[in-house]
This record gives structure tokens, sequence and C-alpha cells, in this order.
């Protein structure tokens, strides 16, 4: 009983994680997705790991069952109950287009069609007195009416519910009552935050998925325990913490981006034991790369997050872009005769020309393998690349450009590492750190491919390829701690703060999440809890997040809080507005409870490294050998100068000219990227002072 | 249009992209750093800004494609402005200059654009600018959208490219003037603080790429760019057939007496080449609805933007093919001081609509039938009452509060699909303001938020749907309008119907009657307790109605959009009790409602027609 198991189920590979307590050794495997049951690829991942089930004393989980389920429009027949006057802001929406000019565009069908979409008769005040009771005959009446439709399960967001839930909760007990059979969501359990169409959709989202995801974790769960798991299994959350099944089946929307959250979370863990400072998590897949910020060890959580373009998801999820730019974004020439780089992608199917399943046009992974950067089989030699193929490809493509075929190879490189740049670029400086003084954390199929490049380019000093990269999402389940999160709209300027308000409401938060952690089998002495308040200035619609020093609120405290508050603003905004009033708008209360958690091993150092082959790779138009290493063979302390290449199983990483490789005590692979200064613009040789 | 076909020696098609994207991301930062700062609810909530990059002639290198369309169009014009103005010899590194004035680079007061110079290695290379949507410049009315003015002195400040900050240091006279002469003076330093870091850190990045690539490469670069941009829309153009369009449509009033203001549309279209010339249109008129010609030409571009590949990258050089003709003194070219307040956000939007309507016989399946074809502008303002609370009556010495609604509605039908329902105006792309977020910032409440659904906009794809918000005033305060397409609404295409037009009614307090109020003044003083209905247009239909999926039809019923009576009376789908089609009642409905229609004459609409007329050009010649 000390095997600690991590299952994360990509788009197109479940990915498994396993440590052995008591031996620490570690095993890891890839089996296909199976996205119409996505059970049945974790029962094949725990096999091809060998995993004895009845050995296992922790099983964490990522599942895209909820974000397949929205995307594709699969969720269940879903009723929304508002408030009279409301029932059609989940369908007005915010009234902005996707792009300003674009006629083809389509705008979103909301999740709940009218006629499922009903009003209940009753108003709140914006300070949460009843201006008009709950009409509940009237309620009960709608509620009989949606059951008879069919629906299975409810949403219920009333307006201002967050300054007072009374009639969102009495309208969940009618539900239960009228129809015992139909599941609820209510506004204010799951975002009591203000902005009526943000807390409706998030809501919307979390009755839809209900029924989903609930059928889904019963028979994962039914399989687990046949094959003899005995203890529960625990569902990582997008906010990066776990929850049990059971919790998980409550609040579904709680599991959506969770495989990202589990990379962000892994990176960070992986760069604190390694001693980085801030992180840019950088794992590029077939379609997109996900990019994230790891500021002070810890993630930035985005307090909403649009699960698709118009459906935002107002729980706390870690702050993950995603830009369409990976392995299979494909090279494709526009109507004005611009060369293009993604977002279309090849996909899994066909995928990429040297597949060799029928892709015929050129993509980035395609550039790489005649570029020399990826070697011509993968899997230990078990897939061949269809070289030729991509070569020819590329030909083609580069003749209707009238470029060199060689141009053309290193553009389609040179253009998907600008958007994969661009994106960390923008991320960064909405959260205010500089590149300068970031470590970039690669995993993914391809992020050793390309990250040595992009880093640069950004002037980031440093690049980091944990071990096993492709299953870093993983190795992350084993990495985090139990966590719930509760919070409440709280709207006062600094000057017209009631302290009194504020703790009581604190409070009210922090027995909540106290409850919901202890009924997940949490000890109390295990667990910790912050508080935090989003502020901004008044006028203004971005908010920062805040920690109060200390619960209950004091007054020092509270001072204290808005100072933070200014500094903070000052930090990342280099601005300093006088005469602005700063603005609570709303207050959170997390809670962690702590559990065992995997941490990377020490390897032994000493030993010379020896190239196990050659390949010739093209590098600012001129082709060389270049030595191919076996990773796995480097001892601790190794360093190798560029140009080189490092392979393992399912990855290869990509030391160009001008930077330099280490492995560190913990088996990762650290890339000075500019090591001696070649080819890098002024300031290079500074840069590589840090390393 | 020579330059176009061969591209410069040095610059191959990866080098082209490399620098086109490096100019995207400048404008994406620029954007990012403005949102982050900015205060005023319409800028950060509304979105009502875009950034863009210009070379050292003011030609629009590349724009933020999140941004506002209109914005970005009429900008070369803010930046040209400043270099008439001074001249670039006379501008140093560390100037930022600010804009608003309508006939010289701005296109309504209220659009305050900030621009800078930038400069590498001691020579000016370049420019960075962003606009955004004010509050308040002053003026007559509150929110500075007066849509009764007559000329544009009563509109606002009025600002010709001046400089806030000169060699880095900040002009505290030209901010002294500003902030003297706007209703919300923090929130307009704040705002304009915003688009100065926004602007700076687009300097910045712009002197980066001269670094990284070296002067030469980038100069080029930006020639291949524009090179780049015309030929993708000349290759749209080329698909347009060739021929004369013409096209009419109708402000419903010139803002001052009430007559409708007729704009007339000739585009010629000849290879790869295309005119849009306004000859016959109306004179300029007393009221606000002239629109000047920077917001005439923009207006044009941006409907062209719509109707081809939306994939252009939209630089001045996309723009070489387009030429356009406004006669002077027109209401589409207008001399000052003739205000201009609703130029921008009424006639510019009718332009566009004309360049759907007038290339709809050629190019049906790029275009969509008239829009809602306002901002819907009305503004509530007055003071709060001093303790905090919001209660009417006397509240002297209360902070003054002024709340800019603009809330959207229906879009035309197109060719494969409904019109948008509740979607901004083709010339804006705002975020409408949460409820909760209205009741929370100013003394109103918000009574009702639901679709304006209705018959109007019936076709193939019929229109989409218009909202309609009624707000109770919790405090004494007073209402302005301005709001076109109230009389004359969204047109029809190939047999789709007419939409419906934008409306503003008044409830007064103790009253259950909702009474129409007009869509264009300013000041009128109402109560606490009243209620402001606004019901914005539904759109356009697109296609004989009678062609119309009846299983969509169905759904329409089911989900309450239509009624059973009128989906037999108008779409010729007759439902069952369940609201399943009955096909064989359907087809023999239909086929009677054909016959009737072919058997007598379509009654007037009480309004001008508005149908496009096509001339094929013949035998190749012009």
């Amino acid at each position: 009983m000390a095997l600690r198991v991590g299952v994360d189920v990509g788009g197109t590979f479940t990915d498994i994680f396993v440590y052995d307590e008591e031996t620490g050794r570690t095993v890891s495997a890839k089996v296909p997705t199976t996205p119409e049951n996505q059970a049945i690829g974790v029962m094949a991942s725990v096999g091809a790991a060998s995993v004895d089930l009845s050995q296992v004393s922790f099983m964490a989980h990522g599942t895209t069952t909820g974000t397949n389920a929205l995307i594709e429009r699969k969720g269940a027949l879903t009723g929304l109950l508002t408030t009279d006057g409301f029932r059609d802001v989940l369908e007005i929406m915010r009234t902005d287009r996707e792009s300003g000019y674009d006629l083809g565009w389509e705008k979103p069908r909301p999740l709940v069609r009218r006629r499922y979409r009903r009003e209940a008769i009753e108003r709140v005040d914006r300070d949460g007195a009843v201006e008009q009771p709950l009409d509940e005959a009237a309620a009960r009446a709608t509620i009989r009416e949606l059951a008879g439709m069919g629906v299975e399960s409810v949403a219920v967001s009333l307006i201002h519910a967050y300054a007072n839930p009374a009639h969102e909760l009495r309208l969940r007990e009618l539900v239960r009552e009228e129809a015992p059979d139909v599941a609820v969501s209510l506004s204010s359990d799951i975002n009591a935050e203000y902005r009526e169409y943000e807390r409706t959709s998030t809501v919307v989202i979390d009755a839809y998925l209900k029924p989903i995801i609930v059928r889904y974790i019963r028979r994962l769960a039914e399989e687990l325990q046949a094959g003899g798991l005995g203890p529960d299994l625990f569902f990582m959350q997008g906010s990066g913490g776990m929850i049990t099944a059971d919790r998980a089946a409550e609040k579904p929307i709680a599991t959506l981006q969770s495989g990202p959250a589990a990379g962000a979370i892994a990176a960070a863990k992986i760069g604190g034991q390694a001693g980085l400072g801030d992180i840019v998590t950088f794992d590029v897949g077939g379609t997109s790369t996900d990019v994230s910020l790891i500021h002070g060890g810890k993630p930035f959580v985005s307090r909403e997050r649009q699960v698709e373009w118009g459906l935002p998801a107002r729980v706390p999820m870690i702050d993950v872009e995603s830009v369409g730019a990976g392995g299979g974004s494909i090279a494709w020439i526009d109507e004005g005769g611009g060369l293009k780089v993604g977002p279309r992608s090849s996909g899994a199917q066909p995928g990429p020309i040297c597949y060799g399943r029928g892709g015929t046009e050129p993509t980035l992974s395609d550039a790489l393998l005649v570029k020399g950067v990826l070697g011509a089989d993968i899997a230990d030699g078990t897939i061949a690349l269809d070289l030729a193929g991509a070569r020819a490809g590329i030909e083609r493509l580069a003749e209707r450009l009238d470029l060199d075929g060689d141009r053309l190879v290193e553009g389609i490189v040179e253009i998907s590492h600008q958007n994969m740049a661009n994106a960390v670029r923008s991320v960064s400086i909405w959260k205010g750190l500089d590149p300068r003084d970031l470590t970039l954390v690669a995993f993914g199929g391809a992020g050793g491919m390309v990250a040595g490049p992009v880093a640069r380019a950004l002037d980031i000093p440093r690049v980091l390829v944990p071990v096993h990269p492709g299953n870093t999402c993983a190795m992350g389940l084993l990495m985090t701690d139990m966590q719930e999160d509760a919070s409440v709209a709280f709207i006062a300027t600094a000057r017209e703060l009631d302290r009194e308000a504020l703790n009581a409401r604190l409070g009210e938060l922090r027995a909540k999440v106290e409850a919901t952690l202890a009924s997940q089998g949490v000890d109390p002495a295990r667990m910790t809890f912050g508080y935090h308040a989003d502020v901004r200035y008044h006028g203004q619609i971005y908010e920062l997040s805040v920690p109060f020093p200390s619960y209950p609120v004091t007054q020092e405290g509270l001072d204290a809080t808005f100072a933070e508050f200014e500094r903070m603003y000052l930090d990342i905004y280099t601005i300093k507005l006088e005469d602005h009033v700063p603005e609570m708008t709303s207050i959170r209360v997390t809670g962690v409870g702590e559990i065992v958690k995997y941490r990377l091993g020490e390897r032994q150092g000493g030993g010379a490294a020896e190239p196990t082959g050659s390949r010739d790779v093209l590098e600012e138009g001129a082709w060389r050998p270049v030595p191919v290493y076996d990773r796995y063979a480097l001892a601790a302390g190794t360093r190798i100068e560029g140009p080189a290449i490092v392979e393992e199983p399912g990855s290869t990483i990509w030391v160009a000219t001008g930077m330099a490789a280490e492995i560190d005590s913990f088996g990762n692979i650290v890339i000075a990227t500019r090591a001696d200064g070649a080819g890098a613009p002024a300031g290079a040789a500074a840069a590589a002072g840090e390393v | 249009m020579a330059t176009a076909e061969t591209p410069r020696a040095t610059i191959d098609a990866v080098t082209l992209e490399v620098l086109r994207n490096g100019f995207v991301q400048i404008c994406e930062e620029v954007t990012i750093t403005l949102l982050k700062t900015a205060h005023s609810v319409i800028f950060n909530e509304g979105k009502d800004l875009s950034s863009a990059v210009f070379d050292r002639d003011a030609r629009l290198i590349a724009q933020d494609m999140q941004g506002c369309p209109v914005h970005i169009a009429a900008m070369p014009a803010s930046v040209k402005a400043g270099i008439a103005q001074y001249g670039t010899d006379e501008m140093s590194p560390g100037d930022v200059f600010i804009v608003n004035d309508s006939y010289t680079g701005g296109t309504h007061l209220p659009d305050v654009t900030v621009f800078a110079p930038v400069f590498f290695e001691g020579e000016l290379v370049g420019f960075v600018g962003n606009r955004g949507h004010h509050n308040d410049v002053g003026g007559m009315a509150p929110g500075s959208m007066p849509g009764d003015a007559t000329e544009m002195y009563q509109e606002g400040l009025i600002l010709p490219a001046v400089r806030i900050y000169e060699a880095g240091r900040k002009n505290r006279d030209v901010w002294n003037i500003i902030l003297k002469n706007v209703r919300l003076p923090a929130t307009t330093e704040g705002d304009v603080a915003a688009q100065t870091a926004g602007v700076q850190t687009g300097v910045r990045r712009f002197q980066s790429l001269f670094e990284r690539y070296g002067r030469d490469l980038v100069l080029d670069a930006i020639e291949e760019i524009n090179a780049y941009s015309e030929r993708h829309m000349r290759s749209e153009i080329a698909r347009i057939p060739d021929g004369e369009y013409r096209f009419e449509d109708y402000m419903d009033t010139d803002g001052a007496t009430g007559r409708p203001v007729k704009l007339v549309m000739t585009a010629r279209k000849q290879g790869t080449d295309i005119e849009f010339d306004f000859t016959g249109s109306d004179a300029q008129v007393p009221g606000c609805v002239n629109c000047v010609e920077t917001v005439t030409v923009s207006s044009v571009h941006i409907g062209m933007l719509m109707v081809t590949d939306p994939n252009i990258h939209p630089s001045d050089g996309a723009f070489a093919p387009i030429s356009i003709r406004a006669p002077r003194g027109s209401c589409v070219n207008p001399n000052p001081p003739a205000s201009t307040v609703s130029g921008l956000t009424e006639t510019c939007n009718r332009i566009i609509d004309m360049v759907f309507g007038a290339l709809s016989p050629g190019i049906p399946d790029r275009v969509a039938a008239g829009e809602l074809g306002t901002c819907n502008v009305y503004t509530l303002g007055g003071s709060k009452a001093p303790a905090g609370g919001y209660a009417g009556g006397e509240n002297e010495g209360g902070e003054q509060w002024v709340a800019i609604l603009n809330p959207k509605g229906g879009w035309g039908g197109m060719d494969g699909k409904d019109g948008w329902t509740c979607i901004q105006d083709p010339l804006s792309n705002c975020r409408i303001q949460p409820v909760e977020a209205l009741e929370n910032k100013f003394p109103v409440k918000v009574r009702r938020l639901e679709l304006r659904t209705g018959t109007e906009g019936a076709g193939r794809h019929r229109g989409g749907f218009g909202l309609r918000r009624d707000i109770e005033v919790l405090g004494d305060c007073v209402l302005s309008t301005c709001i076109d397409r109230s009389l004359i609404p969204p047109f029809g295409l190939f047999g789709g119907a007419d939409g419906a037009p934008n409306l503003a009614f008044l409830k007064r307090k103790g009253s259950d009657v909702f009474e129409p109020v007009s869509t264009r003044m300013s000041n009128m003083p109402i109560k606490a307790g009243d209620v402001v209905r606004i019901e914005t247009a539904i759109g356009g239909g697109f296609g004989d109605p009678l062609e119309r999926d009846p299983e969509l039809v169905a759904d329409d019923v089911f989900d309450g959009y239509l009624s059973a009576e009128d989906a037999a009376a108008i779409y010729g789908v007759v439902l069952a009790d369940d609201l399943k089609v009955d096909e064989a009642a359907t087809t023999a409905r239909r086929a009677a409602l054909a016959g009737e229609r072919a058997g007598r004459e379509q009654p007037e609409p009480g309004y001008p027609r508005r149908e496009p007329a096509y001339v094929p050009a013949t035998g190749g010649a012009a």
C-alpha cells in the first residue's frame, strides 16, 4: 500500500505517473485517450504502468470530461431560474463580438435555450434587502414544468444573489421537493460575486456538467474498485488543489482546466526544488502551447476565465493562457500571398506529414524533422517518421512562396517561435513581470525542441526541462494539497468600509471552507487558511488579489492591506495614482489541507558526456553535424555546449548554438540561453553569468 | 497602384510575417497597458478603445484587431494632424500629443487620441497611438454627446494636436486647461495617463524592433507589409463583379429640424479597384449627423473589411485600391463648425450598412441586411446625495455622476445564418454594462433586461433581436438621447422584411404607461421613480420568409420568439399542438401565401423603401 498514482487525460494521450513511497521508484507511461469514455483510457494507463491497484495508497485524476462536454455541447439538458425580467441575460451576453470585422462569425448559442429559461417572481437589492419576496407557489409550478420537459439539471441565478442568497437557497429546497431527481446549482454557492452575466454563465456551466461528471465518476470509481483500488479517488481542480470524487460531483466546474493546472503545479514545485526564482511554464502540445507564470513559488490564479470565447467561468483557476501554436500547427499561404503558421492544426488525425497518416500540409513538426532537430524515429524507434515526405511537402510550399526550401524550414520554425514568444510576452506584461528575471520550464511533447530559441528571443536567460517532460502534468497531480475556495462580493471603498461586516463575511466564508474540507476527511490540524480581497481603484475593473495579514482583520491589518494594494499597483502598473480611493469588490478564503506530496529524488553526479551519435542540423542557413546524447545516460553536473541534441523516449531537447545545457542534481536539464554570447545581442554575457 | 506587384528583394515571406507579427504584438501590448491602467468604466468595461502603429508618414502599419474599428481607420488622420501642425522636425523623443478636434484628425470630441513619435538613433521612424472614448469632455451635456448640438463648440473642449509631454516633461499648462473643462477631471486624468502609459510601452517596443532587425530591414518590411495588404485586398475586390452599384439610405433626422437626411452611394467596380462616390447626398445640415471626411472614409474601409477576407492585414496598403469621393460641404464632408457628434455614432454606421446594401447584388453571400445602425447612446446624469445615499430631492453639493449607456441590438440576416442578436453596431465593439455594475455605481435600478422580439425582420434568415431595458432612476436627474434608426428601420435584402427601429420611452412615477420620448434630445429633467425604457432594433431579414427552414420557425415558436399565429401568417409554417411542423399544411399554406402576394401590391411602409440598383459592366468597358 505505498503507490501514489496520478493519471492525467489530455486531448491525445492519457498519461500516468507512479511513485512508490517506500522504494522511491517512479514509473510513467502513455496510452491513447479514449474520448467517448475516458475511464477506458485511465484503466489502460494503469495496465501500461503495471500498477497493482490493491497496492495504491493515493490516486489522483485530472480529466477533460467536463471541458469536452462543454466544447462539444454534450452536457445535460439544463434549465435556468432567474429573477423576473432577466431570463435573457444569458443570451444577450456582453454584446461584443469576437472579431471587429468578421461577418462569418457565429455568436455562441447559450447553453440553456430560452424555452428552458424561466423567471421567479422576486427581487433583492444591491445591499441584500428583499424588495419583493419570492413567490413560492409560482416557483413550484415552474420547477414542475421544467422537470416535465425532461430537464436534468437546474441552474439558479438571481439578481444580486451575492448580497443575499436566501431566495436561491429556498429555490434549491423547492427543486428538491418538486423534482428530487433534478440536480441544482446556485450562483451564490458557486460564485457569489457581482456582474450577472458572468455569474450566470458560471452557474450554468456547473449545472450543465453536473449529471455528466457524476456519471463519469461513478463509472470510473466502479472500474477502479473492481480492479482492487481501496482508497477514494481524488480529482484535480483548475485551481491547482485536490478534492474528493464526491466533492467533484457536487461542484464539477472545479474540474475544468485541471490538466494545465497540474502542469503549472509541477513546474512550480520542480522550480522550487531546483531553487529557481519566478517561472514561466511552457507546455507545447500538438495544437497549442499553454503558458502560465509562477511568482514567489505560486502560480497566478485567475478569478475569471473564458472556457471558450464568450463563455466565462468565474471560479479560481490557475491562469494558463493557450496560444494556437504547437507541433501540428500548419504552415499555409493566405490570399494575399503571406506565409502563416497556425492556428490551423493538423490535430491528432491526420497529424503532420511525417506521421505518414495522410497529412499533406507541412507543420512545425515537419519543419523540425527536416531541420534535423527531431530524429527520424521516435518512441524508441517504434515509430519511423517520414523525412522524405516532410521535405517534399515543405519544398512544394517553398516553391509557391518563391523561397529556398531550407529558408522555409527555418522560417516555419521562427514564426512558430515568435507566436509562442508573443504569448509569453503578453502574459508577463499582464502580470507585470520582466521576462529577463524568469526561467522557462518547458514540457509537453515538443517543449524541449523550441524552448531555448523562444526563451532567447524573450531575453529569458534560462530554460529547465524536467525529467519525463511528456508526463509532467501527471506528475503534478502528486505534488499538490487539498484545496477549497469560497468568495463573496464585498463592495466598499477604503473610506467607508465596515470592518465588522467584513470580518463577519470572512468568518462565514471560513466556516464554509473548513466544513467542506472536513467533509472530505481533512484533519483540522492539517488545515491552513488564506484571506484575500480583490482590490482596485474606484472606477477601474481589473482588481488585484491582496492578502489580509491576519484574521480577524484589525484596523492596522486593513490599512496594511490597502497599503499593500497600492504597493502592488505601483509594482505592476508602474503608475502611482494620487487622489484615487482603493475599493474592495470581493473577498475570498482559501483553505488548504496538507497531504503527502511527491518530491524529485536526488541523482548521482560523475561520469563524462559521451554522444551516442550525430546528425546534420540546419541552423542559420548552414548544415552541420551535431552530437546526439542519451538523456538518461548523463550524470548530474554534466555540461554540454550547444549545438547539441539530447534525446529521451518521447521527447527531444534542442540546445542551439550559443547555449549550454547542464544536468542538475534532480536530473533536470538546465539550458543557459546565452552561454558564451555567440550570436546573441549585447547583454548576453551578463545574462549568461547568472547560470 | 503600381508598387503592389513586386515584393522588395530584401523582404521574403518569412521576414514579412515575422515583422508583421512584431508590429501586431506592439499594438496588443499598448492595449494591455492601457486597459490595465484605465479608469472610466466605458474605457475598461466597455473596451471602447484601440491601438495602432504608424510609419513616419503616419501610414497605418498595424492595429489591435480586438479594438474599436472606427477608431483605427480614422487614427492616421490624427497623427497627420500632428505632423501638419508641428512638422516632424519640431518633434522630439519624449513628446506625447493629444488630439480630439473632429476636423483635424478626430472623429467626435469624446474620442481622444494620444500619440507619440518613435525615434531610433536620432531619426523619427514612426508613431504609436491609441484612442479611447472618454466619459466626458465638457460641453453642453454630461457625457459630451449632445444629440441636439448645432455647432461643434457645444460638444465639448476642442483640442487640436497639442503636446501633453514635451521631451519627456509634463506640459502642465495643457493639462490644466483640459482638467478645468471636463466634468470628471480625476477620471479624465487617469484615462489620459493610461493612454500615455500605453503609448510609451509601444514606443519602447517599436524601438526594440529596430534594434533587433536593423533600420533598413524594418523600413523595407513596412513597405512590404503595405504591399502585402494591398495584394490581399485586390484579390478580394476581384471577386466582386464589375459594374456600377447604387444604394440610398437615410438618417432619421438631421438632429435639429427633424428632417431626414438622404445619403447616396454609387460604387464603381473595375478590375481590382473600387470607387465609392457620395455625389447626390444631402448638403451639410444644421444638426449633428454631419460626418467628417475622415470618418466617411473609415466607414467605407470598415464596410470593405467586413465583406472581404477577415484575415486581411488592415494596414494602409489594404485601402489603396479603394477610393472615395465625398463632395465638400455635403453631410459626408462638412465644413466646420458643423456639429459632428452623431456623424461618428450614427452616420458612420449608415455608411457601413450602405456598403453592404450597395454590393449585395454582386456578392450576396458576403453581406448582411441592415443592422441596428446606431450606437444607441443615452445618458443619465445628476448629483448624488452628499451623504452617499441615493435618495432623490435636493442633492446640492453632491458628487456628480454620469452614466453613458449604449445598449446594442440586432444585425441583419446573412446568406448562411440569422442576424446576430444583441451585438455591437459595426463601428464599435464595446461590452454592455452589467445590471449589477450599474446599480452599484449609479443611483438607478434596472427593472428589466430582456430580448426585444417581434415579427419585424422576417426572412429566410431573419434579423437578430434587440433588447429591452427598463431603468428606474432613484434620484432626480436628466436624460439625454442620441439615437438614430428610430423612424426608418434597418433594411431587409432579397425579399426579407425591414427590421424594427430603436425606440425610447419614459414611464412617469405612478403611471403605468410608457410614453415615447425623443431619441435625440438633451437634458430632459426626470424624477426619482421614473423609468426609462430603451428598445433596440431588430435587424433586417435576408431572403423570402416563405423559404425559411420550417424547423427553425418551429424552434422560434418553442422559444417564444414568435407566436404560432405569426409563424403561419408570415412564414407559412403550420405547427401541430406539440409544436412539430405540419408539413402538408405548411406546403399548402406557403403556396397560398405566395399566390396572395402575387395578386396584390405590397403596402407602402410609410418611410422610403431602400433597394439596391446594379448595372453590370458591359463588354469590359468601365
